[in-house]
């Protein structure tokens, strides 16, 4: 443009008469025509600009004003983070893909005792001294980096103040919007406090298991303790009431037998409710028939319901399947103690034991026992406690009728264990039933025979002659055990101790020898120990039956007495059946 | 080949003159005529001279009419463009649809399935009311009615810039709710194009809280009117006319840009109606354009399109009117190359919104566009 205003200038400076005006007016009337333009492109040109410019102007300050807007949300949220993070009450980290430091909070500086700059950009080998370089940390952290897996609780002891110090870590992986980790964060505890309590807690457990072992073994020592003077009690009355006695004498012994049965039969209470308390009840599963244990039961209670003037029945559903498998001992121990219960609670009237089949499924048969009496009942309030263990009604049942108040709540473990329950309907003054279910299987396939407790024995005819060796220091038991084996027929030879079975058995010949487990000298362990040792240098001979007679009616005795090289075991007191029933089968092999 | 003779007229007496002078000397049978007018002549009488005789229309009110040929270079806003053609009558069909009670995706379904029906190939060139119509819903019914259909220009009719009356015609009628429409038989017919905005996104992104279709009601929670005049301090006062050169430029979710120019305002919902939809939810800036550079960027376009299609009997421009305000005199230098490079006229008007074919042979609705298109008889 300036050129051209140039050129006119030029052109009317340089005009000159005589010049040809109407070509130079033709050329200035032409470049003016193109100033013209030029001038309105430019003036258009400037206008837009100054519009574009006050808009563009407009918009970047209203953009730069929600960019500091913006930029201070951002901050306060930062801020809301960065007191969060550090109002955390635990070590908390951030770590890049190189597992270098790129964020702690305040906790962790303070832990490490170091600060911010130092600890960024590093590993952990460089920021907590003394670190175990050897421990697998490092591996868990390269694992949360390549699997995307969370790692909790990895516990390590550091130096902490120049103290060892136990920390829990918590390790997780950092993943960004697209779905890539770029990291891990990790929260550690300082957990020593917490791991010293573990400490002092498995202690007290230990004291505690210690206690509950001293338990125990102080209930077996009790019942040795008080079966021998009461087997020598029982026994010596029943060797005295076989004599010449007046009718008040053979009375007299009678309630001291019966009070010694009581008694028995409250320690065995005592040690089975021990015994499941410290779940160490096994169930002995073979076949039985459950007619043969309500025939037990009713010639047990028949004749004490009798004497009150009761009707005592019992009755058993046809759909029962002949054969069952379970622990017929427990069964008939639960069934006792109800049925006991009853008798022993009702005055007049009848108790009645029905035995109910359940349900049946392919493998199991579950059994529904009810015994039904017209005794004192029990009050509704007073139900729900009537399967607590030392639990009866009221103090003043106790006096009127005795037992422990462990027999309901052994009969419901028992239950419970067979997979059945327990359970009780009753009126006051007008009579209970008490009812239980247990799970029992279906006959075993190989049916030989069902066992039966007492009965085939008493067919078992004796044969006569046989030399029994009794080990036993006792006196009385001495005198039980030969007064009963002499009825039988057999010759006895008493040792008062171990050492000296040891040596009889060396001088004489035997065919069985019964052996007491706890006696002076040499104990019966030892002294079947030796007989074995002595039998193995005489080879030719066959290894004689060594029966053990023990007051230590506590599991693990049958193992350790076997063990002794012992071929069987006799719970003292024993009962006469017991004793032939042992014999015979060893008798039998011979 | 395509026959044409383009003349330009101020006012209706110049029409009626050189009409007659050039229907005396016409070298050619005629049959459809290409029509883009000021909305303030008699556009009753117009199209009866047409229909006396017996030559077709496809018109529409604007903000601006070209015309440029071998000895025309017209830019007006007052006057009348016209290129009469001797397009054979077998290789297309003209109707005219108005609106009724249809929205704007169900109106162009309705004219997609009229498409769907006439060729096997169809080309649509299209006009359309531009202040009545959601330009963006439009171009959707249509591609949804006609299925296959893969070209289509046009453009909607304006009012230079008074934002009140817009309309389009054929020879038998005028709507203001309505659209024109031309299907060409693509068989016999080339039917190609450009289109080419350059506009540029400025400021910071927004959301779009509350809309409905083309009435966008809120901004970041804000009234939309309040947000715009706020953020380009502008008067209420200079809306909408300023809206069109500054749209708010949507970031669609397919990284395709999409300029929506403002058409009207409701100053009692603090609304602003643009030319197309703006969906709720959509992220937006403002724009402008980058300069006298846009037409630099525009003649590179052309160029490109030549190589491709050197051939060309005559061609029809859809420019937004935006692109009139911005560039002032610059505008005639992006159009005059076409005619020059083709040795063909180029006729056309400024929109309120263009419609055109993009690289992808999908069509879309647009403002601050360049739509160039280029019928060729095969």
């Amino acid at each position: 443009m300036n050129k051209l205003i140039d050129e006119i200038l030029s052109l009317v400076r340089d005009l000159k008469d005589g010049d040809n005006i109407e070509q130079t007016r033709t050329r200035l009337i032409n470049d003016l025509e193109h100033l013209k333009k030029d001038i309105y492109i430019n003036d258009f040109k400037f206008k837009k600009a100054l519009k574009d410019k006050n808009v563009a102007f407009s918009l970047l300050n209203r953009t730069s004003d929600d960019l500091k807007l913006a930029l201070n949300e951002v901050k306060v949220r930062v801020d809301q983070l960065n007191i969060l993070l550090n109002t955390i009450p635990a070590l908390v980290f951030f770590k890049d893909l190189n597992l270098k430091y790129q964020m702690v909070n305040k906790a962790y500086v303070e832990f490490v005792n170091s600060n911010q700059t130092d600890i960024i950009g590093k590993s952990v080998d460089e920021v907590i001294r003394n670190y175990d370089k050897k421990r697998d940390y490092n591996l868990l952290e390269k694992k949360v980096i390549e699997t995307g897996e969370k790692v909790y609780n990895i516990v390590e002891t550091v130096i902490h103040n120049y103290q060892p110090a136990i920390i829990s870590t918590n390790l997780a992986p950092v993943i960004n919007k697209d779905g890539n980790i770029i990291g891990l964060i990790g929260v550690s505890q300082d957990v020593t406090q917490q791991k010293l309590y573990e400490v002092e807690l498995e202690k007290a457990k230990e004291l505690a298991e210690q206690g509950m072992k001293a338990k125990s073994l102080f209930l077996a020592n009790m019942s040795h303790e008080i079966r021998t003077p009461l087997n020598g009690i029982i026994g010596m009355s029943q060797i005295i009431m076989q004599t010449d006695l007046t009718e008040k004498q053979n009375e007299y012994f009678r309630t001291i037998i019966n009070s010694g049965d009581s008694l028995i039969s409250l320690i065995n209470d005592i040690l089975d409710f021990s015994k499941i308390e410290a779940g160490k009840i096994e169930f002995d599963n073979k076949n039985f028939q459950i007619g043969d244990i309500l025939y037990d039961i009713s010639n047990i209670l028949s004749i004490r319901a009798e004497d009150k003037g009761l009707e005592f029945s019992y009755t058993i559903d046809e759909k029962i399947p002949g054969i069952l498998n379970g622990d017929r001992y427990r069964i008939k121990q639960i069934i006792l103690n109800l049925a006991n219960n009853a008798v022993k609670f009702t005055e007049k009237g009848r108790v009645n034991i029905k035995v109910i089949l359940h349900k049946e499924e392919s493998d199991n048969v579950v059994l529904k026992i009810l015994v039904e009496d017209t005794g004192i009942g029990i009050s509704e309030e007073k139900i729900p406690k009537l399967f607590l263990s030392f639990s009866q009604i009221d103090a003043s049942t106790t006096k009127t009728y005795g037992g422990t108040g462990l027999g309901l709540a052994i009969s419901k473990k028992l239950s419970q264990m067979m997979n059945g329950d327990i359970g009780v309907e009753s009126k006051l003054d007008e009579g209970s039933t008490f009812w239980f279910t247990i799970k029992v299987k279906h006959a075993e396939k190989v049916v030989d025979k069902v066992e039966n407790e007492d009965n085939s024995i008493e067919k078992f005819e004796i044969r006569e002659g046989l030399k029994v060796l009794l080990a036993e220091d006792n006196v009385v038991n001495q005198k039980i055990a030969s007064f009963n084996l002499k009825k039988l027929g057999y010759s006895i030879v008493i040792a008062e101790n171990g050492e000296m079975a040891v040596q009889k058995f060396q001088q004489e010949k035997f065919d069985l020898i019964l052996m007491d487990i706890q006696m002076p000298v040499m104990n019966g362990f030892d002294a079947s120990i030796k007989i074995r040792e002595i039998e193995k240098e005489n080879p030719e001979s066959d290894p004689i039956p060594i029966i053990a007679l023990t007051a230590n009616a506590m599991k693990g005795d049958m193992e350790k007495c076997i063990s002794a090289g012992m071929d069987s075991y006799l719970s003292k007191p024993f009962k006469t059946n017991e004793l032939l029933s042992t014999l015979k089968s060893f008798i039998s092999k011979k | 080949m395509i026959n044409s003779v383009s003349f330009a007229a101020r006012d209706y007496v110049d029409f009626e003159e050189k009409f007659k002078s050039n229907l005396a000397n016409l070298p050619f049978k005629p049959t459809i005529a290409f029509v883009f007018l000021s909305i303030d002549l008699p556009i009753d009488e117009i199209i009866q001279k047409f229909k006396e005789n017996n030559i077709q229309v496809i018109g529409a009110s604007s903000c601006g009419e070209l015309l440029f040929d071998n000895s025309l270079e017209v830019i007006s806003d007052s006057g009348i463009v016209i290129t009469i053609t001797d397009i054979k009558k077998q290789y297309y069909y003209q109707n005219m649809f108005k609106r009724e009670e249809l929205n704007s995706y169900d109106f162009g379904k309705h004219i997609g399935q009229f498409v769907k029906k006439k060729f096997q190939n169809p080309s649509v060139i299209i006009t359309a009311s531009g202040l009545t119509l959601d330009g963006q819903e439009l171009v959707e019914g249509i591609v949804s009615g006609a299925g296959q259909i893969t070209t289509m220009f046009g453009g909607l009719a304006g009012d230079n810039a008074k934002f009140e009356r817009t309309v389009t015609f054929n020879e038998n009628g005028i709507t203001e709710s309505g659209a024109n429409v031309l299907v060409i038989d693509s068989d016999n017919i080339s039917v190609v194009g450009l289109a080419t905005s350059g506009w540029v996104g400025l400021g910071a992104e927004l959301e779009v809280t509350k809309s409905t279709s083309n009435i966008v009601y809120e901004i970041g929670g804000l009234p939309a009117l309040e947000v715009y005049t706020n953020y380009l301090s502008v008067n209420v006062d200079d809306l909408p006319a300023i809206g069109i050169e500054y749209p708010l430029m949507i970031l669609r979710e397919d990284n395709v840009e999409a300029l929506r120019a403002v058409l009207g305002i409701d100053k009692d919902k603090g609304a602003l109606i643009f030319a197309g939809s703006v969906p709720e939810g959509s992220i937006v800036t403002f724009s402008s354009s980058p300069g006298f550079d846009v037409v630099d960027n525009t003649i590179s376009e052309v160029e490109k399109f030549y190589k491709l299609y050197p051939k060309g009997d005559l061609f029809l421009l859809f420019s937004c009117m935006a692109r009139h305000l911005a560039l002032g005199p610059m505008i005639a230098d992006e159009i005059s190359l076409a005619s020059k490079k083709w040795n063909a006229p180029v006729i056309g008007f400024f929109t309120y919104g263009e419609i055109g074919s993009n690289e992808n042979k999908t069509c879309d609705f647009y403002n601050q566009t360049y739509s160039l298109v280029q019928l060729t008889e095969k």
